[in-house]
C-alpha cells in the first residue's frame, strides 16, 4: 500500500487497480456485493463474476431485539448499474 | 486492459437472449431482452415479475415490457431468473 499513492492520482485510478480483484460493492437499498470485479466505465456500471449478493434486512421489535437479518445468494456474472453503487472498496470483507 | 470489454458491450451480446433483472426495490424481472438505450431502459419479452413481499414471492406474467431503467440495480444476462438452478 506504501507505493498507492503515486498510482493513484483521481477516484477511478482505485478501480483500475482492482480490475481482476475481488471487490466489495456497497448499493443502495441495503445490499452489497463481493465478487471479481471485470470491467467498469465512467457511470461507475461494472461487470462482476463470481460474486455473491448479500441483503440486508433488520426485524424490528421481533425476536431478540431489532436482530439484523441477512440473505445471501451467488451469481456467477452480472451488470451492476452505476447509479446504484455507493463505494467500492478493494479487497473482500 | 487493451480487450477489456465494457459493460454496456456484455449487455448488448445478451440481446436475444434471457436476461434477469434485479431492481433497487423487492422486485426481480426475468425475461428475453429485445434492446435498451443509453439510459439503460430495457426492452424486455416473455416476462415474468417477481415481487418481494412478507408472504413471499408473488409472480406476474407480462408480455412485451418496457422496463424503466431508473430502478435497475443488477441484470444477470443468460438467466432465467431466482427460479434458476
Amino acid at each position: 500500500m506504501a507505493d498507492l499513492s503515486a498510482q493513484v492520482q483521481e477516484p477511478f485510478d482505485l478501480v483500475r487497480l482492482s480490475l481482476s480483484e475481488r471487490v466489495f460493492v456497497k448499493l443502495k437499498g441495503e445490499r452489497s456485493l463481493v465478487g471479481v470485479l471485470h470491467a467498469y466505465d465512467g457511470h461507475m456500471n461494472m461487470i462482476m463474476s463470481d460474486v455473491e449478493e448479500t441483503i440486508l434486512m433488520v426485524e424490528p421489535e421481533e425476536e431478540a431485539n431489532g436482530v439484523v437479518q441477512s440473505v445471501k445468494r451467488n451469481l456467477e456474472m452480472l451488470f451492476v448499474r452505476g447509479d446504484s453503487v455507493i463505494l467500492v472498496s478493494p479487497g473482500s470483507r | 486492459m487493451a480487450s477489456q470489454i465494457l459493460p454496456l458491450e456484455l449487455i448488448d451480446r445478451c440481446i436475444g437472449s434471457r436476461i434477469w433483472v434485479i431492481t433497487k426495490g423487492e422486485r426481480e424481472f426475468a425475461g428475453k431482452l429485445l434492446g435498451f438505450d443509453d439510459f439503460v431502459n430495457m426492452v424486455l419479452e416473455d416476462v415474468t415479475e417477481y415481487i418481494n413481499t412478507e408472504e413471499g414471492v408473488k409472480k406476474v406474467r407480462l408480455q412485451q415490457t418496457l422496463l424503466n431503467g431508473n430502478n435497475i440495480c443488477m441484470l444477470v444476462p443468460g438467466s432465467n431468473g431466482p427460479e434458476d438452478s
